[in-house]
């Protein structure tokens, strides 16, 4: 037996279902692929996967990874890879399998790159609010808990780095924010206060392109 | 392929996911390549829409033909409607994402009265004109089918055409014809003439409605060469006929995620309230091993690892041990688990018990549908006490702690203790598992006890019957709650309120169509959600319309009556609903029929159990 890591991207139609609905379409893209999988051996036998880090309703993913178990340790790599692909719907693509390094625990920082636009304001008032938000000394979000309580967490202090840019699709905000189990802050928290700043309705375009560990290692 | 001018919006709207299409066996073609385009819309959610059987059928069916694109179309729910019209976006096929306006047919599936105002508002928002006099050309062909088209005739002046009966071979039949009309250039109008001429198929407005100043029925009478009665379609070759080898995989949770595989179409039961058992007969049986082969790749082609044998009541499957026998010989080495609903109380015993929980338990539900014996004489449920417990017995021994049952209140000559019969019935149950011994130790009993509120529907021998008013209703369902002490029951009840209107349409007749284009008018949908659907709004329309409400649902109608629906035959003829109607008044029985055959009218199909060897005949 022997544990592997698929490589995926996440986009299309997929791109609008959740982690929960992620989880159920690749196990029964897994099932159909008649790839030789171990399944648990619990009382409700299921087919083991896990996932590296979920990802959020909506957003695109460049660098997702769910690790599976082989029965044939000899099973050639790029035949999971054709299987995968021809039993998921379009939008997850996988594209390298790897035996996993580290443990998803490892994980502490994402990078995403997120494009604001709007329908009925420029690009450079977007990118005004924008600017003047993250050059802010404090940006204060109310954050509900898992208990249910709220709680007022400074963003700024969690935000990495970034950099912003204006261009012809909109407004570029590439930035890396804690992410795993330990610490985990959603972009979208840093696009609702843009919104609320700007004051109309924007549009985003949400991507996780890379997670890293403690020590800025890439996570493999 | 997303609906380019609504993906901006998605992220507006709660479960982007029901809008976007693209999952796993969804067909896609080339536009340049078809010939028929068809908008096969289910007039609910993508969550419901999407576990109805039929659709899978028929979807899987029409796109096996290279010239015909089926797309699915579901009702956008209220935040992502209020996006369509705020920006101007008309609805969409799900696989195209084109709009379905000018799609040659609009084919709705008729599951219950409620969804009618939503048929309406989907119309309205892929702009299509509602009324089919407004429609123009041979294009935007309006249809429907499914049980509710056994009384289409509320929603009959939306329609071109109703479907009667079952539609795999009917439909195909009206698309043939429409590509040869459209090549000869005929017009709509010699189009659905010509179709009305294909038995099962029902052209409303090829009739004249007349009425009596009581508002009765007074005639109905077709025009241009119409027949005067419409007679159902049925398939009668229950293995050959077409079943999908694959179902769409949603990628979000649907009601049913699972395989649902067809085992019969029919019933041999008879229960007098029930539509379904009289729409559907005769009994005709699929045999085990196509259902095996067709279970096998259907699992193999969607990866769903729980399969549901599906049918009217699962446990009158002649075949049943050797079909679950046959089953089991994969299903537990490839991790899939079977169930079985509709399972009758007196169908169930160890051996099917044990086939069922190789892999995974399952709850466990049955209907008794009423609370005493007289009760469900009348209704010719034909099971009794002793079946119940014994039933109950077998299942806590097998390890079972929880138990659902189904009844119905407001039957015709139903009493008080009848009523509170259920209740009395309930904790025989709770006391059967007190008295197994070999019952899990530590663990509670649950009975769950639900009552819905009794509609009579065409086509069965109640249909002359009165409904319960609301507060009739609703006191029998306070008194059931009052009789209730043990905590070890639980007691559920449908609203009253909703049960009401789905008996003005159940039964209703031309003049209701301007009452729900009126309601559609005044923002009524979704009737079938709690959170929208409020009676006072729909009363307040139906008095503006000069309509009565309870002269469809309080009414009892005499046998001489012409009923609204008296044009269309299902096979059962009306001489045997009003005999059925007599033995209910009796408190007596009819036998079902594998036991003896009581002359319904279906055996004129000359298939299924009508011309099986009977027992009383060997």
């Amino acid at each position: 037996m022997k544990n592997v890591r698929v490589w995926y991207r996440k986009d299309g139609a997929c791109r609008f279902i959740s982690h929960l609905d992620i989880n159920r379409t690749i196990t029964r893209a897994l099932q159909m692929s008649e790839i030789p999988l171990w399944h648990t051996e619990g009382f409700n036998s299921r087919l083991y996967v896990s996932f590296a880090l979920p990802l959020s309703l909506g957003f695109r993913g460049t660098y997702e990874s769910v690790d599976i178990r082989l029965i044939e340790e000899n099973y050639p790599y790029d035949e999971i890879i054709s299987r995968f692909n021809s039993y998921s719907p379009e939008g997850l693509t996988a594209y390298e399998v790897t035996e996993p390094v580290m443990k998803p625990a490892a994980i502490c920082y994402a990078e995403f790159e997120i494009i604001i636009t709007s329908e009925e304001h420029t690009n450079d008032e977007i990118f005004d609010y924008a600017n003047t938000l993250l050059n802010s000394e404090k940006i204060l979000v109310e954050k509900t808990t898992k208990k249910g309580t709220v709680k007022q967490v400074n963003l700024k202090e969690n935000i990495v780095r970034y950099t912003l840019k204006c261009t012809q699709n909109g407004v570029e905000l590439s930035i890396v924010l804690p992410a795993g189990s330990v610490k985990n802050v959603n972009p979208s928290l840093l696009t609702d206060v843009i919104e609320k700043n700007c004051g109309f309705e924007i549009f985003t375009d949400i991507t996780r392109k890379e997670l890293y560990t403690e020590n800025w290692q890439l996570f493999r | 392929m997303i609906n380019k001018r609504i993906e901006p919006y998605l992220l507006k709207v709660q479960k982007p996911g029901r809008y976007v299409g693209g999952e796993i066996n969804s067909v896609y073609k080339n536009k340049d390549e078809i010939d028929v385009r068809f908008a096969f819309c289910f007039p609910d959610t993508y969550e419901i829409g999407m576990s109805h059987l039929g659709m899978k059928i028929l979807y899987s069916q029409f796109n096996s033909f290279p010239y015909i694109w089926c797309e699915r179309v579901f009702a956008p729910w209220l935040d992502m409607e209020k996006i369509m019209i705020e920006k101007d976006i008309p609805l969409w096929g799900l696989e195209s994402g084109d709009p379905i306006t000018d799609f040659d047919f609009i084919g709705f599936t008729l599951q219950y009265e409620l969804s009618f105002t939503n048929i309406l508002q989907m119309l309205k928002l892929a702009k299509i004109p509602l009324r089919s006099c407004d429609r123009k050309g041979l294009t935007q062909i309006v249809v429907a089918g499914g049980p509710c088209a056994c009384n289409p005739e509320p929603i009959a002046d939306f329609f071109d055409m109703f479907f009667i009966g079952e539609g795999e071979e009917v439909d195909l039949e009206v698309i043939e014809l429409f590509r040869k009309c459209r090549d000869e250039g005929k017009t709509r109008e010699e189009f659905l003439q010509l179709c009305s001429q294909i038995e099962g198929v029902y052209v409303p407005s090829l009739y004249d409605v007349e009425y009596f100043d009581d508002g009765t029925v007074k005639s109905v009478t077709p025009k241009n060469n119409a027949p005067k009665i419409i007679h159902k379609r049925i398939i009668r070759d229950m293995d050959n006929v077409f079943y999908p080898e694959r179902f769409v995989v949603p990628m979000i949770e649907i009601v049913h995620d699972r395989v649902v595989q067809e085992i019969f179409r029919g019933c041999i039961r008879g229960c007098r309230f029930c539509q379904a058992g009289f729409l559907n007969r005769p009994v005709r049986e699929k045999s085990p091993d196509t259902i095996d082969k067709q279970c096998h790749t259907l699992c193999k082609y969607t990866g769903y690892d729980e399969i549901s044998l599906s049918s009217l009541s699962s446990s009158d499957y002649t075949k049943i041990r050797e079909l679950l026998e046959q089953l089991t010989k994969w299903s537990v080495d490839e991790n899939v688990s079977l169930s079985l609903p509709s399972m009758r109380v007196d169908g169930f015993d160890e051996e099917i018990l044990s086939k069922l929980k190789t892999v995974r338990k399952s709850g466990l539900t049955f209907a008794p549908e009423a609370g005493t014996q007289r009760m469900r004489n009348v209704i010719n449920k034909n099971v009794t006490e002793e079946e119940l417990i014994q039933t109950c017995t077998i299942a806590f021994k097998g390890g079972w702690t929880a138990v659902k049952l189904y009844f119905m209140i407001g039957l015709p000559t139903e009493t008080y203790d009848d009523v509170l019969g259920i209740g009395t019935l309930a904790q025989q149950v709770v006391d059967c598992y007190y008295k197994n011994e070999n019952r899990q130790k530590g663990k509670q009993v649950k009975v769950t006890i639900s009552t819905s509120s009794f509609i009579p529907k065409p086509f069965t021998p109640f249909q002359w019957e009165p409904q319960d008013s609301i507060e009739e209703t609703h006191n029998k369902q306070m008194a059931l709650k009052k009789h209730i002490t043990s905590r070890k029951i639980v007691y559920n009840y449908h609203e009253a309120h909703v049960s009401y209107l789905e008996g003005v349409f159940a039964r209703g007749d031309r003049k209701l169509c301007k009452v729900i284009e009126e309601a559609v008018n005044r923002g009524i949908h979704f009737d079938g959600w709690d959170s929208c659907f409020n009676l006072e709004k729909w009363l307040e329309v139906i008095r503006d319309c000069g309509l009565d409400p309870d002269f469809y649902v309080r009414r009892r109608r005499g046998f001489d009556e012409v009923l609204p629906w008296d044009h269309i035959d299902y096979g059962v003829t009306k001489k045997f609903l009003i005999q059925e109607c007599e033995q209910a008044y009796k408190n007596t029985t009819t036998p079902n029929c594998r036991e003896k055959c009581s002359a319904c009218g279906a055996a004129k199909y000359g298939r299924g159990v009508c011309f099986e060897k009977r027992k009383s005949m060997v």
